[in-house]
C-alpha cells in the first residue's frame, strides 16, 4: 500500500517538492535553534522532527530508523553511570583532593582544576564535569578573595578541549564514531595525542593571558584561613556505591578499547553496564535518572528525525558532491573543513552541525575519490575545539555561565571571548596543524 | 546493654591507643576484659598485660596463632561487646580496598562490635543512630544503656532523606503542595522516631537530632563534622557496609534483638 501524505493529498508529493520541503524544515529547525532567545533548542528540534513526520518527509519507521541508536544507548549509558558516581559522593572528594593539595595558591588551582576537568571531560560528558567542577571552583575562588569568573571560564575552556580527545568525550565525537564507523582506539590513536599537546598549549596560553591580567596573586596567605576553607567543604560520599561505581566505569572504559574486537557497538556496551551498575548499586532507579540530562536526549532525537528527512529526500548526497567540488585532496579538506568547523560551531550549537557535516562525509565517502578519514578528525577537532570561541558555542558553557550567574558572578558575552577566542585560535591552529602533520609527514 | 565480657581482638601487634578505650570500657561497664591476641608478640602481650593490671580490671589473656581459629573462639564465647581496631584509611584509599576489620564485621551475627580507629585512645562523645525503619527498641535501651554507663556526652539522631521525597513529589504534584506533603511526610518521620525512641526509653525524654539528606551519607558526615568520637548504628541497619566505611571515625554496631 502506497504511504499516504498530507503533502500528497495537496499535490506535494512528488520527490522533487520532498526535497525542497526538507530544506525548508531543516533551515527553519536550525533558524529556530540558532534564534535561541526566542525558542529553546529542544522543542525546536522536535518540532522539526515530528514535522517532517507529520508532513510525510520521512515515514514513522524511516523516522525511527533515522535516529541512530548507538549514539543513543552511549548517551543514556554513560549519563546513567555518571549519575551513580556523582551520587557516590566521588567528584567532591576529587576536588577535595586537589584542594588540599593546591593549598590555596592560584597558579596551582587553575593547573590542577583544568587538568582534572580535561581529564574527566575526557571521559565523561563535558556538562557533567562542569556542572559539577564549577560549584567547587566557585566556592574555592571565592574563599580565597580570587575572581571566579577567569578560573571558570579556564575550566569550561579545558573541559572542551579535554572533551575533543576520546569517542566519548563530547557529543560530536559520539556522533562522528557512531556515523563514521569509528572505535574508541581509532580516537585514542588518531586523537588523543593530538588533544594532549594542544591542551598543554592551549593551557599555557590562558595561564598566561589570566597572569598578565593579574588574576593569579595569591589574596589568602594565613595558613589558620586556608585550614579553615578547607575544612569548609561538605564532603559527603558513599565509598561503597563509589568503588561500585568506579569498578563498572573501569570495566566499561575497558570494553570500549575491545567494542571492535567483542563486534559490540559503545552504545550498547554503556548501556548494559549502566543496568549492571544500576542493579547492583540497588540505587533507586528514579534518583539515577533524575540526572540523565533528558532535554539532551530529545533534542538528538528531534535532529536525527530532522536530518533522515534530508538523507531521505538526497540532498546531503548533492551537498557531498559540492563539497567534493571544494575539497580535491584530504590534507586541503583539513584545514578548510576543520577551520569551518570551528568557526561554525563557536557560533552555533556544534551537534546539529556535527551531524549535517557526517551525513555529507557519509555520502562524500561514497563518491570521493580520496580516503575521507582526515576529514572526520578534522570535523571532530573544529567541532570541539570551536565550542570555545564563544560563550554560546558549546552546551558546556551555557551550563557553566548559568551556574556562575546564579551564584552572583555573571560572564559577560565578551568577557568569555577575550579568554576564549585567543585560547580557540591558537588550539584549532595547533591541533589542526598537527592533523595536517600527521597525514602529510607520517602519511597516516 | 548487659555486658559480660569485653573482647579485644588484636592480630599481629597491639594498639595501645585502643587498649586505653577498651580498658575503659571494661572499667564502667564493670565487666571483664578478654584480650584475644592473634601471632602478637611476646613484649607486646606483657605491656599490655601489664597496663591492664594497673587498672585493677578482671581480665584473661588468651593467645591464638590462626586468625580463623580466633573467630571461632568469638564465636564459642558470645561475648556481648567485641571490639576491634580498624584501619585508618583516605576515602580514596577505601574505594580500592576493604579493611580486614571490614570484612571482620560480615562474620558475626548478633554480636555486639566497637571498630575503633587506630588513632582512637577516648570516647567522650557518641552519636546514636536511630533508624526509623530498622531500629528496634532493643537497640536503642542497649545503646543508651552503654553511653550512660560510659557517661559520656551522647546524641540520638535521624535523618529524612526530604530531596529524595521532593523530587518524587514534584513529578506529581504541584510545587506549593509537594510542600506540603513533605511538611506532613517530615512531621510523621518525626513522630515514629520519637514514639521508638519514648518506647525504647520506657518514657524518658530524650532529644533528638534530625538531619535533612540521605542517611548512610549524611549521618557519617554529621558525626565527622562534629568529631564524635563514636557512631552507633544497628546491625539490621539498610547499606550498614556504606555507614562503617563512610565514617573514618569509629563506629559500633549494635545488635537488634537479645542474643541467644
Amino acid at each position: 500500500m502506497e504511504h499516504q501524505t498530507i503533502l500528497g493529498m495537496i499535490g506535494l508529493g512528488a520527490k522533487e517538492h520532498l526535497y525542497w520541503i526538507s530544506i525548508l524544515l531543516f533551515v527553519g529547525t536550525y533558524t529556530m535553534i540558532i534564534l535561541e532567545k526566542f525558542f529553546h533548542r529542544v522543542p525546536a528540534a522536535l518540532l522539526g522532527g515530528t514535522l517532517a513526520i507529520f508532513l510525510g518527509v520521512v515515514t514513522p519507521e524511516g523516522a525511527w530508523e533515522a535516529i541512530d541508536h548507538n549514539t543513543m544507548f552511549l548517551l543514556i549509558g554513560m549519563m546513567v553511570i555518571v549519575s551513580v558516581l556523582i551520587e557516590s559522593g566521588f567528584f567532591s572528594i576529587l576536588s577535595y583532593v586537589a584542594l588540599r593539595f593546591t593549598k590555596g595558591d592560584p597558579f596551582k588551582i587553575i593547573l590542577t582544576f583544568t587538568m582534572l576537568t580535561a581529564v574527566l571531560s575526557a571521559f565523561l560528558d563535558n556538562v557533567t564535569t562542569v556542572l559539577f567542577m564549577i560549584p567547587i571552583l566557585i566556592s574555592i575562588t571565592s574563599k580565597l578573595k580570587l575572581k571566579p569568573v577567569p578560573y571558570i571560564i579556564a575550566t569550561v575552556l579545558a573541559s572542551n578541549i579535554g572533551g575533543t580527545a576520546t569517542l566519548i568525550g563530547d557529543p560530536p565525537n559520539i556522533i562522528i564514531g557512531s556515523l563514521g564507523g569509528f572505535t574508541f582506539m581509532d580516537f585514542i590513536v588518531n586523537i588523543a595525542p593530538i588533544v594532549v599537546i594542544t591542551h598543554i598549549i592551549g593551557t599555557a596560553v590562558f595561564i598566561g593571558m589570566m597572569k598578565m591580567q593579574g588574576h593569579l596573586e595569591t589574596k589568602v596567605t594565613d595558613e589558620k584561613k586556608l585550614q579553615e576553607i578547607m575544612e569548609g567543604q561538605k564532603i559527603e560520599y558513599d565509598v561503597v556505591l563509589m568503588r561500585k561505581g568506579l569498578i563498572v566505569f573501569g570495566i566499561t572504559i575497558i570494553l570500549f578499547f575491545l567494542h571492535h574486537v567483542l563486534h559490540l557497538e559503545a552504545g550498547t556496551i554503556a548501556l548494559f553496564m549502566a543496568s549492571v551498575l544500576m542493579l547492583w548499586s540497588r540505587e533507586n532507579p528514579e534518583k539515577i535518572f533524575e540526572r540523565v540530562e533528558w532535554t539532551t536526549l530529545m533534542f538528538f532525537l528531534g535532529l536525527f528525525v530532522v536530518i533522515g528527512g534530508l538523507e531521505h529526500s538526497g540532498v546531503f548526497e548533492d551537498a557531498a558532491h559540492m563539497v567534493a567540488g571544494v575539497i580535491t585532496d584530504p590534507i586541503s579538506g583539513i584545514l578548510i573543513l576543520g577551520g569551518l568547523s570551528a568557526f561554525i560551531s563557536g557560533i552555533v550549537d556544534n551537534i546539529p552541525f556535527t551531524m549535517a557535516m557526517s551525513y555529507v562525509l557519509i555520502d562524500l565517502g561514497k563518491t570521493a575519490s580520496f580516503n575521507v578519514e582526515p576529514l572526520w578528525w578534522a570535523l571532530a577537532l573544529g567541532a570541539c575545539l570551536g565550542g570555545n570561541l564563544t560563550i554560546i558555542g558549546a552546551s558546556a558553557n551555557v551550563v557553566a555561565a548559568g551556574l556562575a550567574e546564579r551564584e552572583g558572578y555573571p560572564i559577560k558575552f565578551f568577557d568569555f571571548i577575550k579568554q576564549g577566542t585567543p585560547v580557540t585560535v591558537v588550539t584549532v591552529i595547533v591541533a589542526l596543524g598537527l592533523l595536517w602533520l600527521k597525514y602529510t609527514v607520517f602519511g597516516v | 546493654m548487659p555486658v559480660n565480657t569485653v573482647i579485644f581482638l588484636q592480630r599481629e601487634k597491639v594498639n595501645f591507643n585502643n587498649l586505653k578505650v577498651v580498658k575503659e570500657i571494661a572499667k564502667k561497664l564493670d565487666k571483664k576484659l578478654v584480650l584475644l591476641f592473634v601471632d602478637v608478640p611476646e613484649e607486646e602481650k606483657e605491656k599490655a598485660k601489664k597496663q591492664v593490671e594497673e587498672e585493677n580490671i578482671s581480665y584473661e589473656l588468651k593467645n591464638q596463632l590462626d586468625f580463623g581459629e580466633a573467630k571461632e573462639e568469638i564465636k564459642a564465647e558470645k561475648p556481648d561487646l567485641l571490639v576491634v581496631t580498624q584501619e585508618k584509611i583516605s576515602p580514596l584509599e577505601h574505594i580500592f580496598r576493604i579493611t580486614s576489620t571490614e570484612k571482620l564485621v560480615k562474620d558475626f551475627e548478633n554480636l555486639d562490635i566497637i571498630l575503633l580507629q587506630e588513632d582512637a585512645d577516648s570516647i567522650n562523645s557518641v552519636l546514636i543512630n536511630v533508624d526509623k525503619e530498622t531500629a528496634t527498641e532493643y537497640f536503642i535501651s542497649s545503646a543508651y544503656l552503654f553511653v550512660k554507663k560510659l557517661g559520656v556526652k551522647f546524641d540520638f539522631v535521624t535523618s529524612f532523606y526530604e530531596s529524595f521525597y521532593e523530587n518524587r513529589l514534584k513529578k506529581t504534584h504541584p510545587d506549593e503542595e509537594a510542600k506540603q506533603i513533605l511538611v506532613g511526610m517530615l512531621e510523621e518521620y518525626v513522630e515514629t522516631v520519637k514514639t521508638k525512641l519514648a518506647k525504647a526509653l520506657k518514657g524518658e525524654k530524650i532529644e533528638f537530632l534530625i538531619l535533612k539528606g540521605d542517611p548512610k551519607k549524611e549521618i557519617p558526615y554529621y558525626a565527622r563534622k562534629k568529631k564524635y568520637d563514636l557512631l552507633l548504628i544497628n546491625e539490621n541497619i539498610e547499606d550498614k557496609e556504606s555507614y562503617i566505611e563512610n565514617s573514618e571515625i569509629s563506629v559500633g554496631i549494635f545488635k537488634d534483638k537479645e542474643g541467644e
